[in-house]
């Protein structure tokens, strides 16, 4: 086994806050300093990447996205790198696809590299179909020949064939990213580094597009693979790579990686108080202020026996009116599957909200096998825009003993993540 | 596996030769981004390239009645002043336009750029194809008013020896527009001021150029005279005139000054921008 990438202290300093004047008076110190031939000044200061304002100690204008990754990977490895939104993923994919080159530190690698930050980069609108898979194609470093040898098997793959002479942005938006994906599919790279692309189209075209990553990867390939998806990455990857705060917190086989992941994100439980690192999406027009877990005697807590009720009370703070309001909350198991799902929307009706703070209690029958879970929690309204969401804001952690436990059953065993509400009769 | 490492970090040395060999790796690239903007400039218009014509015609006939009939410049007498405006604005109009547009280079394709590595120079150097495509109509366009002028108007043929180096002119126009272009494009990524200032920058140059009126009826003695030899511009337009009018200002001298001067800028120009497509990204 060769090594194919090496990262050799790769750091990356960003400057917070916008260009103007000011970046040009550091522009002007900074050219006096190289003149005068000492170093950057700016590069010694930059405080560690993390979005809570109040942990940044240091007031400084720059940030250190990434601070000294190092790490090798083998000819063939499928890697999948994992973290927290902000932890620095999509700097390290940028700087490893040669979009940006680090601050510090140098990356090497051998072969061609391509990489796939998004699907369907540099489409033309105007263009069809057929023009745009050899644009991609070129663009995403294939020759026109190539291309040509392969445009059959591309537009087998994407399922468009019949609109292939049809201006791309006439396409529904499912078509545009089956025929984009199924470009970048048949790319023939040494090394691919990919970014979240998995998270398009229906499931049909997913599970072909897993499918065919699985192929890429059995062929000795090396990939880089970075998704929120912890069930295709652990169907991918061997080996996974933590990012926390711009660093390589955990760097192992896959399973370690997530479990050390998903352990890593500090849940809120015990004063219900919700960090800004939870929330992944906001609108700015509701919030979630508060979130609890309650045990049978509904005290907070996130031990809960086996087989005991769960409730949820969450306080949420409304700043408009809305009446098409869908609240919805998942259970997520301690390897990143998203296990339950749960919404108001499932009676049928939405839910209409005045402005002001209200109080919200979700009660879940609980058929969980113990161990640890975790809770996302959103609210959406009906065209689909999500208003809140909160990323693992809850844990659960299931005990395996019941309430009442006469008999002194241990249910000891790792047996599914759930049980069947099953009737079995024995004649 | 005996492949070489491929290193990317900070401060890599400035090397001309790479640089165009990875340009020519990735000339489908360019030849694609070229067959784009043919293609996209003209979907859903009625008169389709047309335009490409209408513009240049409308110009001229502007210039002529503004500069010719009102402000009575004196044109060559070898061609109509219809035919001399549309000669110099057919070479301007090349020049201006890839001018333009390789100034947005980085604005207009950061998100292209942002998100997949290529020789980010594939832009501008496809630009400058379709510019050359768009000549090549313009310059047809030309020649049918130029032997209009010769069959049914009455003028004399001067075409000279000289034309033959018009495909020259043409890559030191190209090579002055690459410069300037990338050198603007490059400072546009953190600082906008730039585009204002080409915006209008462009059209000031004209008149620093002789497009709306000949070179000889600038005194020689004024200061706008010195001016306009500076302006690189100057020499090399003249020169395109004088191959179909043979009057005017043809001096080989003049054009080896301004070649060096391209030179000078297009060289800085790649360096510049080759260290600046690194790490545009932060900034744009």
């Amino acid at each position: 086994m060769s090594v194919v990438i090496k990262a050799e202290n790769i750091s990356k300093q960003y400057k917070l806050g916008a260009v103007g004047m000011s970046s040009l008076s550091d522009d002007v110190q900074r050219l006096i300093a190289k003149l005068k031939g000492k170093e950057d000044p700016f590069l010694k200061v930059g405080g560690e990447n993390t979005r809570d304002k109040a942990s940044t100690a240091n007031d400084s204008k720059f940030v250190w996205a990434l601070q000294d990754i190092n790490f090798e990977i083998n000819q063939g490895e499928v890697v999948g790198i994992i973290g927290k939104n902000g932890a620095g993923k999509s700097t390290l994919l940028k700087v490893l696809s040669r979009v940006t080159e680090p601050t510090k530190g140098q990356l090497k690698y051998k072969g061609r590299l391509a990489s796939l930050l998004e699907v369907g980069t540099g489409f033309h609108p105007d263009l069809s179909g057929r023009d745009n898979v050899y644009l991609n194609g070129a663009i995403l470093g294939m020759k026109k020949q190539e291309i040509t040898k392969k445009f059959d098997e591309i537009v087998a793959f994407s399922g468009v064939a019949k609109y292939i002479d049809t201006p791309v942005k006439r396409y529904s938006s499912g078509m545009y990213v089956r025929l984009a994906f199924a470009v970048a599919a048949h790319l023939d790279p040494d090394i691919l580094v990919i970014d979240e692309v998995l998270a398009v189209g229906d499931i049909e075209f997913q599970e072909k597009c897993l499918g065919k990553m699985k192929d890429v990867a059995g062929q000795g390939r090396t990939v880089l693979f970075v998704s929120h998806n912890m069930a295709s990455m652990k169907a991918l990857c061997k080996r996974g790579i933590v990012m926390q705060y711009g660093k390589i917190n955990y760097d192992g086989n896959i399973a370690d990686s997530i479990a050390n992941y998903l352990a890593g994100l500090n849940t809120g439980t015990n004063n219900g108080t919700i960090q800004s690192s939870h929330r992944t999406i906001n609108t700015g027009k509701v919030f979630f202020k508060q979130v609890l877990v309650k045990n049978e005697e509904f005290e907070n807590g996130n031990s809960i026996y086996f087989n005991n009720p769960i409730r949820i009370a969450c306080e949420l703070e409304f700043l408009n009116d809305f009446d098409n309001v869908i609240f919805d909350a998942r259970i997520i198991s301690a390897d990143g599957i998203e296990l339950l799902h749960s919404m108001t929307l499932y009676d049928g009706n939405y839910c209409s909200i005045k402005k002001g703070i209200i109080n919200l209690t979700i009660d879940i029958e609980n058929k969980l096998q113990p161990g640890k879970f975790f809770v996302n929690l959103g609210v959406h309204l009906s065209d689909g825009l999500t208003l809140d969401y909160l990323e693992h804001i809850l844990e659960l952690n299931i005990l395996n003993v019941s309430k009442d436990n006469q008999k002194g059953l241990v249910y000891d065993f790792k047996l599914g993540y759930y049980r069947l509400n099953a009737k079995w009769q024995i004649n | 596996m005996t492949e070489q490492w491929h290193s990317v970090q900070k401060g890599t040395a400035f090397n001309l030769k790479k640089i165009i060999k990875d340009l020519i790796e990735y000339k489908d690239l360019i030849g694609l981004f070229f067959k784009r903007d043919i293609k996209s400039s003209y979907q859903q218009t009625v008169l389709g390239p047309l335009w490409l014509i209408i513009q240049p015609v409308f110009t001229s006939i502007v210039f002529t009645v503004v500069f010719g009939n009102i402000a009575k410049i004196q044109t060559p007498n070898a061609i109509s002043p219809f035919a001399f405006y549309l000669l110099g604005l057919s070479f301007w109009n090349y020049f201006a336009d890839c001018f333009n547009k390789i100034s947005g280079t980085f604005v207009t394709n950061a998100s292209v750029f942002g998100k997949v590595y290529f020789p980010r120079l594939a832009v501008p150097v496809s630009i400058l194809l379709s510019g050359i495509f768009k000549f090549s109509i313009q310059f047809v366009l030309f020649f049918a008013v130029y032997f209009y002028g010769i069959f049914f108007q009455g003028f004399n043929f001067h075409i000279n020896l000289t034309a033959l180096l018009i495909p020259i002119y043409l890559l030191l126009l190209s090579m002055f527009a690459l410069g300037l272009g990338l050198i603007v494009s490059s400072f546009t990524t953190k600082y906008r001021d730039l585009t204002m200032l080409v915006a209008f920058g462009v059209q000031l140059l004209m008149y620093a150029t002789p497009i709306a009126y000949p070179f000889f009826t600038i005194a020689n003695t004024s200061i706008f005279y010195k001016i306009l030899l500076c302006n690189p511009l100057t020499g090399i337009i003249e020169a395109c005139k004088y191959a179909f009018t043979s009057t005017g200002l043809f001096s080989l001298k003049l054009l080896l000054i301004d070649a060096s001067v391209i030179i000078i800028v297009l060289i800085l120009g790649i360096y510049i921008f080759s260290k600046v497509e690194k790490r545009f990204m932060d900034t744009v």
